[in-house]
């Protein structure tokens, strides 16, 4: 049961309360169909004041309780801007999109989450604050691997996206309706120097537990011109290595083939906008 | 746990549970317009309530995320006798079959039409997107919420 809601209007009072034991809580929208199993006092994160985004020349800094809604109603600068808004666009439904958080939507653990997918090209990092220390910052590849560094007491404040001059990026997602959770995701990001790919990172969601960076296909296309052909080499190379978590909604060959293709589709996306500008 | 919030114009002390979501203390005061079709999961719609003019999924809204904000229910739009434009308008384009979804649907176009009385097709799609109705396939209740909006600009521009 929930033993008791916490609405602290403070950080520092919501870091206390989280090092006491307490659940960090926002959008909620994963609360009520797991109540039966929930035993917890929560801390209700939405009135501290982590609701703000704050542009600067280099980066993006996104509170963790800002909502879908308000990201994609805030026109922020650069590609990246426009991916995340392209991103957040994707997920669920109206009235879902006004309760989703950026902080629940990394902090939360879904496999079929599409922010972590984005931030993960867009090389965000964390910001994680813990009662009585100073924030710490953490890159969120990092961040994701092994013990999440918002467990025992820490918290997800902030989330900051480097604007990158002249990076290109592409999205690609299948699912059976427009607003269902995916089968896979792939995106990618570069910039590109010489007419040669550079700093290429391809991503992959919703095929394991957590996004993560497929870095053997990221070696193949780094430093060089794109095609068709040398896109596919490098996703067929990976593709039997792929992994792929099983679930109920198809098999882990038709998603693989799926997570292959959304990832040729995605770097051929961002390549190509990248040779426009 | 206690608070106080404002419920469809009145302002209440609310005295619940602490894990009590916005569904169940709606019901429990007897404000049964909120309906249940999916598994407190926020998929279906039919639960939407607006809270300060946004639409909400009551069933996955912690009661107290209310304190100090303002609800409104399909109660207070209007009544069998004096129905609210957009009630009038949903009966008159027969968007209704089972009424389940009906609550939900015209709070969304409520919320949608308080900002924007001329919507394209694509923002009508877009705020009933998490609305879901089992009966009428859409067409009428698309059908509604634009003749809502041609009424309400004519009552605009008559300086109503």
């Amino acid at each position: 049961m929930i033993r008791a809601y916490h609405q602290p209007q403070r950080l520092d009072d919501a870091l206390a309360l989280l090092q006491q034991g307490g659940q960090a809580i926002a959008g909620a929208t994963g609360l009520y169909s797991n109540r039966k199993k929930l035993d917890a006092e929560l801390v209700d994160i939405t009135g501290i004041g982590l609701s703000t985004i704050d542009v600067t020349v280099d980066a993006i800094r996104l509170g963790a309780t800002v909502s879908l809604s308000q990201l994609i109603g805030a026109q922020l600068p650069g590609s990246e801007g426009a991916f995340l808004a392209h991103v957040a666009r994707h997920i669920t439904a109206a009235p879902m999109r006004n309760a989703i958080t950026l902080g629940g939507n990394i902090a939360h653990p879904v496999f079929w989450a599409d922010m972590p997918v984005a931030f993960l090209a867009l090389d965000a990092e964390l910001e994680i604050g813990h009662a009585g220390a100073a924030p710490k910052k953490i890159a969120l590849g990092e961040a994701i691997k092994g013990q999440v560094p918002w467990s025992n007491g820490g918290l997800i404040t902030h989330i900051s996206v480097p604007l990158k001059k002249g990076q290109a990026l592409g999205y690609e997602r299948l699912s059976r309706t427009k607003n269902d959770y995916a089968y896979a995701t792939a995106a990618a990001a570069m910039t590109l120097e010489s007419g040669k790919a550079k700093d290429v990172r391809v991503v992959f969601g919703a095929i394991q537990p957590r996004a993560f960076r497929a870095t053997d296909i990221e070696a193949v296309l780094e430093g060089k011109a794109l095609t068709p052909e040398l896109i596919a080499e490098a996703v067929d190379k990976a593709a039997a290595h792929l992994p792929i978590a099983p679930n109920f909604r198809a098999s882990v060959d038709y998603r693989r083939q799926v997570a292959c293709t959304l990832a040729r589709r995605a770097i051929a996306q961002a390549f190509a906008s990248a040779g426009q500008e | 746990m206690k608070f106080t919030t404002t419920i469809n114009g009145l302002s209440r002390e609310i005295d619940c549970d602490a894990g009590m979501n916005l569904y169940d203390l709606l019901r429990e005061l007897g404000l049964k317009g909120v309906k249940q079709g999916c598994d407190n999961e926020g998929t279906c719609g039919a639960c939407t309530v607006l809270v300060d003019g946004v639409p909400t999924l009551s069933c996955i809204t912690p009661a107290p995320k209310i304190a100090g904000h303002e609800v409104t229910t399909i109660e207070a739009l209007g009544s069998p006798d004096k129905p609210h434009l957009i009630q009038s308008e949903f009966v008159k384009a027969t968007a209704i079959q089972c009424g389940f979804c009906s609550p939900g649907m015209i709070l969304s176009a409520k919320a949608l039409l308080d900002k924007n009385t001329n919507p394209t097709h694509e923002q009508i799609a877009e705020a009933l997107s998490g609305n879901l109705c089992r009966c009428t396939g859409y067409v009428k209740i698309f059908d509604a919420v634009k003749n809502a909006a041609a009424a309400l600009r004519k009552e605009a521009s008559n300086g109503k």
